[in-house]
């Protein structure tokens, strides 16, 4: 019997003959993330454990990116335990301020994450790493105590749900807009808990950055991972920076799914929801005028230079609108560091935007850029809890970085399509 | 062998979520007799008055959604009971329950078949649950072996710790 892309590479790290959804396996991760907000969880579950050194820790990376620089003492106090962790058990792969960025593209760019991977993260989003053609999904602190303790972490094969992409994507929408859409129609129930694999004639076009964004949101719908084999496009992308042989796998043409959903990317629009759950997903030119106040452009979802060119080609020469506060987010700082060489941040700051440091940024009521009660704004993050920026009585819209753009530039939700820039 | 066991349920319906298992403003303290009174306070208030020692709590689809913070599972460990079904289970809850060996079944359409107060015999090696009360029984897949390895030696941390130690792999 055929098998997923996913069952495939769960069934080559586990070692195992036979892989069906719904076994428990025990499996060597190649890679584990931990980032400044779940080190010191993980730390402390290890020390319960009454383990002293980490197994392989040259496969564990340790970001700084939720709280970046350390806002209070306490955060301070995080960052040093981790730096002392680290330093104590050999983690090389550690990301100081500065030199950071939000993980899961820093894992992406530094070729820490490559095709063919098993990749666990303490962070819900890790998902957002599968774009690359390998199994990624987010982990509790003591799922990443007892990998760093033993090696091995136990998981339950999921179904896969399959979504086919066809037809040409349409100027001004990408990985995002899809993204939402599908979390839209799946609802928190199809695909909980399951694996999503995308496929199809325009998924074979479709840029790395694009194919961040779709799996990114993945985790909004309740799946546990999402993946996109890894073809030409994402195997270029990744060799001149891997680490690691790249293992390119392929779904069997006759693998069991357990639903397969369809999508032509002809007509398209751009789409935005509302942040809460379950998210309310509709396209951009059917939401009424909804006045905001602030515009934010980055996240593991779309941080990456590809989504910041984006943006600044359409804010190029115009202004951030007056009521609104834009603050933009390089996502990694090489992505800062590109962005200032090609004038993008020149672009951004010469049209009124602050430029924050690399990483998570406002988003999961993280550094900086909370809303005020009743506020309204428009960000290109993924996370789609309500309050997910503040005050719970904020509103968070999430869509795609040409609408956040143009929003910003207007002071209303705006369509970039109706725009003339 | 996980032995069968009866208790009296305690019935929610759909998207019952770590908000209403403990709400957050609660959070700040890790001690249990803190928490412990505020179990499931979101949804039902009385609850944690109402609440034995041995109960288990039945929900809906996506039980334990929300914000995956694993003090959710562990406060319902703490305040005794038993075992959780649901209809299915948010990703990281069922992690969280299954790292601390706390039984969680997932068992299709529960949340019709039992209301609060009924009694309920719960067999987990075979993957079965009668409602005593109104005689009618449910299927669900029995518990894994590696599941109940964690159950017995009392969660993720001890079995991790007992693999340094004793080095024995299940
Ligand atoms: S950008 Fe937001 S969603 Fe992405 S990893 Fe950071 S906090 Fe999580």
């Amino acid at each position: 019997m055929g098998r997923t892309l996913t069952e495939k590479i769960l069934a080559d790290r586990a070692e195992i003959e036979e892989i069906q959804p719904g076994q428990f396996i025990l499996i060597k991760p190649d890679a584990i993330l931990v980032t400044d907000e779940s080190a010191p969880d993980a730390i402390e579950s290890f020390k319960r454990i009454g383990a002293r050194t980490v197994i392989k820790p040259d496969r564990v990376v340790f970001v700084h990116d939720h709280l970046v620089p350390a806002r209070d003492a306490q955060a301070a106090e995080t960052a040093a335990l981790m730096r002392k962790f680290a330093e104590e058990q050999g983690i090389a792969n550690y990301f100081e301020v500065g030199r950071s960025g939000v993980g899961h593209l820093l894992m992406l760019e530094e070729g820490l994450a490559v095709p063919g991977d098993v990749v666990i993260g303490a962070d819900e989003h890790t998902c957002a790493q599968g774009a690359l053609g390998l199994f990624a999904a987010g982990f509790g602190s003591q799922d990443i105590a007892a990998a760093w303790a033993i090696g091995e972490t136990w998981m339950k094969v999921p179904e896969t749900v399959k979504v086919e992409l066809s037809g040409e994507l349409p100027q001004w929408v990408g990985g995002k807009d899809l993204a939402l859409k599908l979390a839209g129609d799946l609802g928190p129930d199809a695909a909980r808990y399951k694996a999503i694999e995308f496929c199809g004639s325009a998924i074979e076009r479709l840029p790395v950055h694009h194919r961040v964004a779709l799996c990114a949101m993945a985790v909004e719908a309740g799946a546990k991972n999402a993946i996109i084999q890894a073809d030409d496009v994402a195997a270029s992308w990744v060799r001149p920076r891997a680490r690691r042989t790249l293992r390119l796998f392929k779904a069997d043409h006759d693998a069991r799914y357990e639903e397969t959903r369809r999508y032509d990317l002809g007509g398209f629009a751009p789409q935005v929801a509302l942040a809460g759950r379950p998210i309310q997903v509709k396209p951009v030119d059917a939401l009424d005028k909804v006045r905001i106040d602030q515009v934010v452009l980055g996240s593991c979802s779309n941080g990456m230079i590809e989504d910041l060119r984006e943006a600044a080609a359409i804010m190029r020469g115009n202004k951030v609108n007056r009521q609104v506060r834009m603050l933009v987010i390089p996502g990694t700082s090489g992505t800062l560091k590109q962005a200032i060489e090609e004038g993008l941040i020149q672009t951004f700051v010469g049209a009124g935007a602050l430029v924050l440091p690399p990483g998570c940024g406002p988003c999961n009521r993280g550094q900086g850029g909370a809303l005020a009660a009743g506020e309204v704004a428009v960000t290109t993050a993924p996370f789609s809890l309500a309050g997910c920026m503040g005050d719970p009585a904020g509103q968070v819209y999430l869509a795609g970085p040409a609408v956040a753009a143009v929003s910003a530039l207007m002071g209303f939700v705006a369509d970039p399509r109706s725009v003339s820039i | 062998m996980l032995m069968k066991f009866r208790a009296t349920a305690h019935a929610y319906g759909n998207y019952i979520d770590t908000e209403q298992i403990l709400p957050a403003r609660y959070c700040l303290s890790r001690k249990p007799e803190d928490l412990v009174p505020h179990l499931m306070e979101g949804a039902d208030p009385e609850f944690a008055k109402r609440m034995k020692k041995g109960d288990i709590i039945v929900g809906g689809h996506g039980f334990g959604c929300g914000s995956p913070r694993e003090i959710a599972a562990l406060v319902i460990k703490w305040a005794g009971i038993r075992a959780v079904l649901a209809d299915s289970f948010d990703r990281f809850f069922y992690r969280n329950a299954v790292n601390i060996g706390l039984p969680v079944l997932e068992v299709l359409a529960v949340q019709y078949g039992i209301k609060t107060g009924e009694l309920v015999e719960v067999d987990p090696d075979q993957g079965l649950v009668r409602n005593v009360s109104k005689m009618r029984g449910f299927h669900c897949t029995p518990i894994h072996d590696f599941v109940k390895t964690l159950i017995l030696t009392g969660g993720l941390e001890d079995y991790a710790r007992r693999r340094i130690t004793g080095g024995q792999r299940i």
